[in-house]
């Protein structure tokens, strides 16, 4: 993997930035807590000093010059001369007793420094004090070494606490920003598989459920809706191709046969009538694909208006009742309890829906069959409902019916092209109703349930 | 009779004017509608032939600026455009018909001349054919003194065909008058009423005065 793309990754980024603050925080709260440290220690160390010369004064007045350096012997113990100092001088600078074998030049405080700088720049030595009293002078002093050590002490802590946190900080980095490239790389790859047709690649969701997972769990989300629309979109287009193909070679062996009766000089009269016919079938198929495709794709509702769908059961009623009186079946409409059935719609467009509905049932189902259009108000919902007891669709099958160019077996031989009943999905559709296929037991029942009245212009808008 | 037809598509354009002058007419061809729309402010027609998309100006400015002009003449529009949307723009601009490609010819010129003589349909209240009687208003028809019981559609359809004596009545004609319907010219709703109708206006009768015009549709006379 290309090390600079994961140095350019937004983790390890984000891990950068945060170590260069984290630097400036600890570098600023490192200086504070030293300035407090050391000046603490100074303190305690000049309070020490002080304590010692007040000792000092108190032993010479008590007990005089012999008790001071009696008690000056003892205090230098042998264990702590290296960082305790003390001596007693008299007025001629002449030493009387302790470690320090010079008498002070100075009275009050001074640091005595070995010349020596130690870690950091702290200066090594010794810090004194000379006081004078009863003609008598005496130094105190204390190492510099101790209160050196823990402030370097300090300084190291703080140090390797920042060296740990940074490198954490952008190990870590690092680390996530591998880990999102190596997902971004794989997105990238599945989408490359997909733009070159393999419909089926989808993105790998990490149970860490981050954000690129969430988003990676959406791309399949949109993936799985695009393939189904391919899928569709490829069959309806086998299906047109299909549908197509037929009427045109029978139309095709028309021509073929009324050329032959041409030469023969008889009369091609009915096989250029099936021609016709035929054409006018591809014709027909065409015209409702549009019918569908515009009505899909309509936006204004330019002729939309508060129609009774009472109008269209009567209007069908009229068209239809003869026609299955013909075929030996009865044909029942009506309007269930309401005396309106409102909805807000296109006249035109909902004849046609019913139109198809009726249509379909007439031609489906055999002699004897009764058939009946309903128009009602269920749960203030405005419906239409077919119903017949005719020999209805199988379970597993009455979903599809509404898809363009589904056929049951039994209706392939019948001359529909279908289209009608995606006709009425459409058209539903753009009324805002649902369709849906029941089993009637027997027979197939058909609702198409229309928008609440208090939403119809809502979904009108 | 002269006809204006104004239609981009060659082969169209040529196969309406030759078989409109085969049935004596006289026929001015334009390929877009800013020169058919001169022409007609200049030239009186009986009848105005508009495809809906031409270059220069499309057929529904043709003729929203013939109307705005004063122009009174019929207007069939011609069309591959089918829908309900597109019918009832074309007709609320003022056309007269509208016709959906393909079409058969003899459709065409059933409406040319029902267009044509359209302006010498006088406004009635009861109409007659032969011994055949229509009255509109108690929607009753009435055969050598038989007062004969009709369906709505049955009705309309004889209304139809009364109102247009000896014309003849296409099978898509009577889908839009009679049912408003655009859409399924290949149902077999017409057949089924027009059969219903003749079983009550010609069957118990000896001459029949509703006749099929093979291929075309139909017509209504009494006996020539």
């Amino acid at each position: 993997m290309d090390r600079a793309s994961v140095l350019a990754g937004a983790p390890f980024r984000t891990a950068l930035y945060a170590a260069v603050v984290f630097a400036f925080v600890l570098f600023g709260a490192g200086w504070f807590a030293y300035q407090r440290v050391e000046a603490a220690l100074q303190q305690n160390l000049e309070a020490q000093i002080l304590e010692e010369q007040i000792l000092l004064h108190e032993i010479l007045r008590d007990g005089g010059g012999e008790a001071l350096g009696r008690a000056v012997t003892e205090l230098n113990s042998p264990l702590s001369s290296q960082r305790h100092m003390v001596g007693v001088f008299d007025e001629n600078g002449q030493h009387l007793a302790g470690n320090i074998d010079l008498a002070p030049d100075f009275i009050g405080w001074q640091v005595r420094s070995s010349g020596e700088r130690s870690f950091l720049g702290l200066q090594d030595g010794n810090l004194l004090n000379a006081s004078l009293q009863d003609s008598l002078q005496t130094v105190v002093g204390r190492s510099l070494a101790p209160k050196n050590q823990a402030l370097t002490t300090l300084i190291e802590g703080l140090m390797l606490l920042s060296i740990v946190v940074l490198l954490t900080t952008l190990s870590l980095g690092y680390v996530l920003s591998r880990r999102n490239l190596l997902k971004l790389q794989t997105i990238e790859q599945t989408l490359n598989q997909v733009s070159l047709g393999d419909m089926a690649a989808r993105l790998p969701v990490s149970p860490s459920n981050d954000q690129i997972d969430r988003i990676a769990a959406q791309v399949n989300e949109h993936l799985e809706q695009l393939s189904a629309l391919m899928t569709t979109t490829k069959s309806s287009v086998a299906a047109i191709a299909h549908d197509l193909k037929t009427p045109l070679s029978h139309g095709f062996m028309a021509l073929q046969q009324a050329l032959g009766k041409l030469e023969r000089a008889e009369d091609p009269r009915e096989e250029l009538e099936n021609l016709e016919s035929e054409l006018e079938r591809l014709s027909s198929v065409f015209d409702t694909i549009l019918r569908i495709s515009r009505i899909e794709m309509a936006g204004a509702q330019t002729y939309f208006d508060n129609m009774d769908l009472n109008d269209v059961v009567s209007e069908m009623h009229d068209t239809f009742a003869a026609v299955a009186e013909e075929k030996g079946q009865a044909f029942v409409a009506g309007s269930g309890n309401s005396d309106e059935v409102v909805i807000w719609g296109d006249h035109k467009m909902l004849l046609q829906l019913a139109y198809n509905l009726v249509k379909n049932a007439i031609e489906h189902c055999p002699n004897g069959t009764k058939i009946e259009l309903l128009a009602d108000n269920r749960d203030d919902a405005p419906q239409l409902i077919i119903a017949d007891n005719g020999p209805g669709v199988a379970d597993d099958l009455r979903a599809s019916i509404f898809d363009p160019f589904f056929r049951t077996s039994s209706s392939r031989s019948s001359g529909g092209n279908g289209l009608g009943l995606a006709l009425v999905r459409a058209i539903a559709t753009r009324h805002g109703a649902r369709v849906r296929a029941y089993d009637n037991g027997p027979g197939l029942r058909v609702s198409v349930t229309f928008p609440k009245k208090d939403k119809l212009r809502d979904v009108a808008a | 009779m002269k006809i204006l037809l104004a239609e981009d598509d060659a082969k169209t354009s040529d196969y309406v004017s030759k078989g409109l002058q085969e049935c004596g007419y006289q026929v001015d061809v334009f390929d877009d509608g800013r020169d058919a729309l001169n022409f007609c402010l200049y030239n009186e027609r009986d009848v105005v032939i508009l495809d809906r998309m031409m270059p220069g100006m499309d057929g529904l400015s043709v003729l929203k600026a013939m109307r705005g002009a004063g122009l009174e003449t019929p207007v069939i529009f011609l069309t591959a455009l089918g829908d309900v949307d597109d019918r009832v723009a074309g007709l609320s601009a003022g056309g007269d018909d509208y016709l959906v490609k393909p079409f058969h010819f003899s459709e065409l010129l059933a409406r040319v001349k029902a267009l044509s003589r359209r302006k010498c349909t006088a406004e009635n209240t009861k109409l007659v054919v032969h011994d055949l009687e229509l009255d509109l208003l108690s929607r009753t028809a009435i055969r050598q003194g038989q007062t004969i019981e009709l369906q709505t559609k049955e009705f309309s359809l004889l209304e139809v065909f009364m109102s247009n004596p000896g014309r003849v009545i296409t099978k898509t004609m009577l889908l839009e008058r009679v049912w408003d319907f655009t859409f399924d010219p290949q149902s077999t709703v017409v057949e089924t009423h027009i059969s219903r109708l003749r079983s009550k206006i010609d069957k118990p009768f000896d001459i029949p005065l509703l006749h099929t015009i093979r291929n075309t549709g139909y017509s209504m006379h009494g006996p020539r």
